[in-house]
């Protein structure tokens, strides 16, 4: 139950499962998201001039350049993430969505781009809310996106979703081998794959078709992790996932004093809703 | 037209970044830390100048977002000065709005600490980053 006196924590499985996970993926994470989506991409190229927008959870801050007559100030609670925001020269600080360190009623506008489905119970996601609500000006936007339960291609039983992640090799930090202990390495892993292990490879195409099929449009671009499969040892991280229904966001929502959707829409397997400040 | 800004990195290649600008929106937001928590104070030990163009209409926009006490404030924190008001005819004074461009956007915190001045709670800058994570203890 929802209880806004006591302050939001981030739940264990969100420290295992989503922060953590981040930290040890950046760089490779950093390499997939590279398209800034077309929604998203339109919506901020036509902000004002001098318009102040607030990126919550910026990741590698892929949507902070898009529009360089708006001023983005990015905040992500990976430091790893930021840091590679950070070298491109954007303004960011590490920071959790749960707890902004932001005067309220400053920004004009906050994205919140595929961040609220990292949170892992109601309290937590109407607290990120909350947060979203208080840092924009009365009359702001904000704009959210989450990934949905309803997908073409795939069907979810459950909401609570663990998707993996496959870390390339040259993204993984391991001890470096001698030549010999790598091509011995590499061959063992090959006919172990062609021998008994052809179930379990399987399953590992199948998720890798899986995750694909859920990303985002942008993400699909890049179908050399299915090529690579045999060439190197992946190692899977699960990322947990809760995925949002049908007017499950708008109705967290209204649970947000001061706070209206103006706007939701179904768009490559993700829920884009644009709220805003009433009060 | 619209300009496009740019950041002119430094010979060394490293970029320079955490702007005055931002600093002015940023808090303490520790667990009953509520009043006098705004501005932070800034203690650099590593302050650096960049040059980025300068968009007229950019200035004329953000200036009523700014907080401009806590932009004295942190000017001062510095070592540059300000006026203590918003002149006027701000607006209209290109030079005014072109000093005020360099102070906003130009100068760097690359290092150092943004203390809030009533917890005394230290947020450490690094690389241009401020780190606001909090502690389970500090939410």
């Amino acid at each position: 139950r929802f209880n806004p006196m006591e302050p939001a924590v981030p739940t264990q499985l969100e420290k295992e499962k989503v922060n953590e996970i981040y930290e040890k993926i950046a760089p490779h994470f950093s390499a997939t998201r590279y398209k800034p989506w077309p929604l998203v991409d339109k919506f901020l190229r036509e902000l004002p001039v001098g318009s102040l927008v607030a990126d919550v959870g910026c990741g590698n801050g892929k949507y902070m350049g898009v529009n360089p007559n708006a001023l983005f100030i990015g905040a992500d609670r990976s430091a790893n993430l930021i840091s590679i925001a950070g070298k491109k020269g954007y303004e960011v600080l590490v920071a959790d969505n749960l707890r902004l360190p932001y005067c309220s009623s400053r920004f004009d506008y906050v994205i919140s781009i595929a961040v609220l489905h990292h949170f892992s119970n109601e309290t937590n996601r109407i607290w990120a809310l909350r947060e979203l609500q208080r840092i924009v000006r009365v009359g702001g936007q904000v704009v959210m996106t989450v990934w949905a339960f309803e997908q073409e291609k795939k069907k979810y039983d459950t909401q609570d979703v663990m998707i993996p992640w496959h870390l390339k090799p040259q993204f993984q930090h391991k001890p470096k081998l001698s030549k010999e202990d790598t091509i011995t390495k590499k061959k063992a892993k090959k006919e172990k794959k062609i021998s008994g292990e052809s179930g379990a490879a399987l399953a590992t195409t199948t998720q890798l078709e899986a995750e694909s099929a859920n990303l985002p449009a942008e993400s699909k671009a890049q179908p050399s992790a299915l090529r690579e499969l045999s060439e190197g040892t992946f190692e899977v991280y699960e990322r947990y996932y809760h995925l949002f229904k049908k007017g499950e966001l708008e109705e967290l929502i209204t649970r947000v004093p001061g706070f209206e959707v103006v706007q939701s829409t179904w768009d490559a397997d993700n829920w884009y809703v644009i709220a805003k400040r009433t009060q | 037209r619209c300009f496009v800004r740019r950041v002119v990195r430094s010979p060394v290649g490293r970029v320079r970044r955490m702007r005055v600008l931002t600093h002015n929106f940023l808090m303490c937001s520790v667990r009953g830390c509520t009043s006098n928590n705004y501005p932070l104070t800034i203690k650099a030990t590593q302050v650096d100048t960049v040059e980025s163009e300068f968009n007229a209409d950019f200035m004329r926009n953000m200036i009523p977002k700014l907080e401009w006490n806590a932009l004295v404030a942190s000017c001062r924190d510095l070592g540059m000065t300000i006026p203590e008001a918003l002149p006027e005819n701000a607006m209209e004074d290109e030079t005014f709005l072109k000093n005020l461009h360099h102070v906003l956007n130009n100068v760097r915190i690359q290092e150092g600490a943004l203390i809030c001045p009533n917890c005394s709670r230290s947020y450490p800058v690094s690389q241009g980053i401020p780190n606001m994570l909090l502690t389970e203890d500090e939410v």
